[in-house]
């Protein structure tokens, strides 16, 4: 098996954590946000993996574990409240709602 | 290692207040009766607190305990636990009479408060990563849905949704952070980072500070990373806005106290100039924007920002944190801002559209209800750090903090930010008392228990303004 080269695998985890936030930013459509959350949260959880095969230990992957409960948990109350959204709105763009200013 | 009964005793008020939130899940499904769940989440946290003192959590010769690797009580840990659990008591009385006359299901608010609390406390006392992300997502994932509970008002939804995507966002910012220090120094306990930082220092985890550090800005609310804040508290329930502004705010403060503890000097060089920009910036915007608010809630949001700007020079100022003087902050505001919120919260009600919000409502509040247009009136004074109020105490050790180490900038904007705070807290006092005031049709009846806990609370407000030695000599004993 050829090991992965830590700067390599950081490198991808970088690159998907990037592309997430962008997608946070960019995106005004409620489920696409959740997602592009995920895959920042998933890109944190690739890197914790990463991380903890360079140091041979398990606690990266018991992070992974972690993470993966607290994205379950966030899609859940994430998910919970688009719902609830879209019976008010009947529209899933974030900017409907935006009657706060100031 | 050897897990016994003794081992986790130390966790007592964390396991009280799970129990209880299982309790009150049970009670929940067995028959739905706001009363029961009421009283079974007040006497859940009244013992947690009678436990932190149960276990002399604040004697002067105890020595801090690790439970297991992730966690470790001391002295603080527990000053800002029973601080945690107390705000969140205050806040349960507060949510009762807000509640009530909510029109949907009004038990689960309660649930979620409590595993906040159990949140805040594994926040504050954790000692590793993993217990300082857990401890945050379990403080902030309830909060979401606290958040947005009253979801028939568009606001409150509109502020969840804000609030979740955000605080995500930011989330996931620690937690990249944390795999970067993870990778380059191979530890994740807050009392090797030192160590292994300075043997295999480099540009990864330097980058992986700095991306917890913006994290905790962003939960902290201080600019530039402000900006959910004001919709967020504009638009959650009053006794909610109460959590978010005190519990929520005081855990991520004394974890951030301890990750700075951990890190090696110079790294807390490279830091130090970058946090008090932050904490000038965060002064600034926050009285600048509070100028001009009429709606209280938001006005309180802004100046929390303005607080936490003031808070952020205790712990930056010099060439160690202040622990003392942070502390002294802490408990002064909690305890004003609960009872700045408790006021909004006594005149709200679920059942309603709006919460009492506007300044308008408050016109010639006090001939509606003196005692609490007097203890609006209070908190008001010590928000502006009058002399004679908590407000003015806690103000005074950031002063001295940064008079002993010179840091001129940095007083120099506590004062300017001092200075434009009076002006915009006198307005609402000025409001209070305006006999040409309005509005019979809002005339909401105060909630009486609200009320009472709001006097009692502006009560604690005098005697830490009149006579804090008591609590000072009390916070100079922890250790």
């Amino acid at each position: 098996m050829i090991a992965i080269p830590m700067e390599q695998g950081l490198a991808v985890a970088g690159v998907l954590f990037t592309l997430g936030l962008v997608g946070v930013m960019v995106r005004r459509n409620i489920l696409f946000l959740l997602m592009c959350l995920e895959v920042m949260m998933n890109a944190a959880a690739l890197a914790f993996i990463v991380a903890g095969s360079r140091w041979g230990a398990p606690d990266g992957q018991v992070m992974f574990i972690l993470i993966l409960t607290l994205a379950a948990a966030e899609a859940s109350i994430g998910l919970a409240i688009v719902l609830q959204f879209y019976r008010r709105h009947h529209s899933l763009d974030i900017d409907v709602a935006s009657e706060m200013r100031g | 290692m050897n897990l016994s009964f003794e081992t986790f005793l130390p966790l007592a008020p964390v396991i009280l207040l799970s129990l209880t939130a299982v309790l009150v899940m049970l009670a929940v499904s067995i028959k739905r009766n706001h009363c029961v769940s009421y009283w079974i989440t007040i006497a859940g946290q009244l013992a947690a607190l009678v436990s932190i003192f149960a276990l002399d959590g604040f004697a002067v010769d105890r020595v801090a305990t690790p439970v297991t690797d992730l966690i470790l009580i001391d002295g603080h840990a527990y000053f800002y636990g029973a601080l945690v659990i107390f705000a969140s008591l205050v806040c349960t009385v507060f949510l009762r009479n807000f509640i009530e006359s909510y029109g949907n299901n009004k038990e689960e608010v309660y649930m979620l408060l409590l595993i906040a609390a159990v949140g805040g406390l594994v926040l504050v006392s954790s000692s590793h990563m993993a217990g300082f992300f857990i401890g945050l997502e379990l403080l902030s994932v309830p909060v979401y849905g606290m958040v947005a509970y009253t979801h028939e008002r568009s606001r409150s939804l509109e502020a969840g949704v804000k609030y979740l995507i955000l605080s995500a966002a930011a989330s996931a910012f620690l937690l990249f952070g944390m795999a970067l220090v993870y990778a380059q120094t191979g530890t994740m306990l807050f009392a090797d980072l030192a160590d292994k930082l300075a043997e295999h220092g480099g540009y990864l985890a330097g980058f992986g500070i700095a991306m917890i550090v913006i994290a905790m800005c962003f939960k902290l609310s201080l600019a530039p990373f402000h900006l959910w804040t004001p919709d967020v508290y504009q638009g959650a329930p009053a006794p909610v806005g109460a959590l978010l502004a005190t519990a929520s705010k005081l855990a991520i403060i004394a974890i951030l106290i301890r990750f700075l503890g951990h890190i090696t000097s110079d790294l807390t060089a490279v830091l130090q100039p970058v946090l008090a920009v932050i904490a000038i910036v965060s002064i600034a915007v926050g009285n600048f924007l509070a100028l001009t608010q009429t709606n209280l809630k938001r006005m309180l949001a802004y100046s929390s920002i303005a607080h936490m700007g003031y808070l952020l020079i205790a712990l930056i100022a010099g060439n160690s944190v202040d622990v003392v003087s942070a502390n002294v902050y802490l408990l002064t505001y909690v305890v004003t801002s609960l009872a700045a919120f408790g006021a909004i919260s006594a005149l709200s009600h679920g059942g309603n559209a709006l919460d009492a919000e506007e300044v308008n409502h408050y016109r010639g509040l006090f001939y509606r209800s003196p005692a609490l247009a007097v203890a609006l009136t209070l908190v008001m004074l010590s928000l502006a750090g009058i002399p004679l109020t908590a407000g003015f105490i806690g103000k005074f050790y950031i002063f001295m903090t940064g008079v002993t180490t010179s840091s001129w900038i940095l007083l120099a904007a506590l004062i300017i930010g001092s200075g434009l705070g009076l002006y915009y807290y006198l307005r609402v006092m000025v409001a209070l008392y305006d006999r040409t005031g309005n509005s019979q049709a809002d005339n909401v009846p105060a909630a009486r228990a609200s009320v009472a806990i709001v006097i009692l609370l502006v009560v604690l407000v005098l005697w830490l303004g009149v006579y804090p030695q008591p609590a000072l000599e009390f916070i100079n004993t922890l250790h």
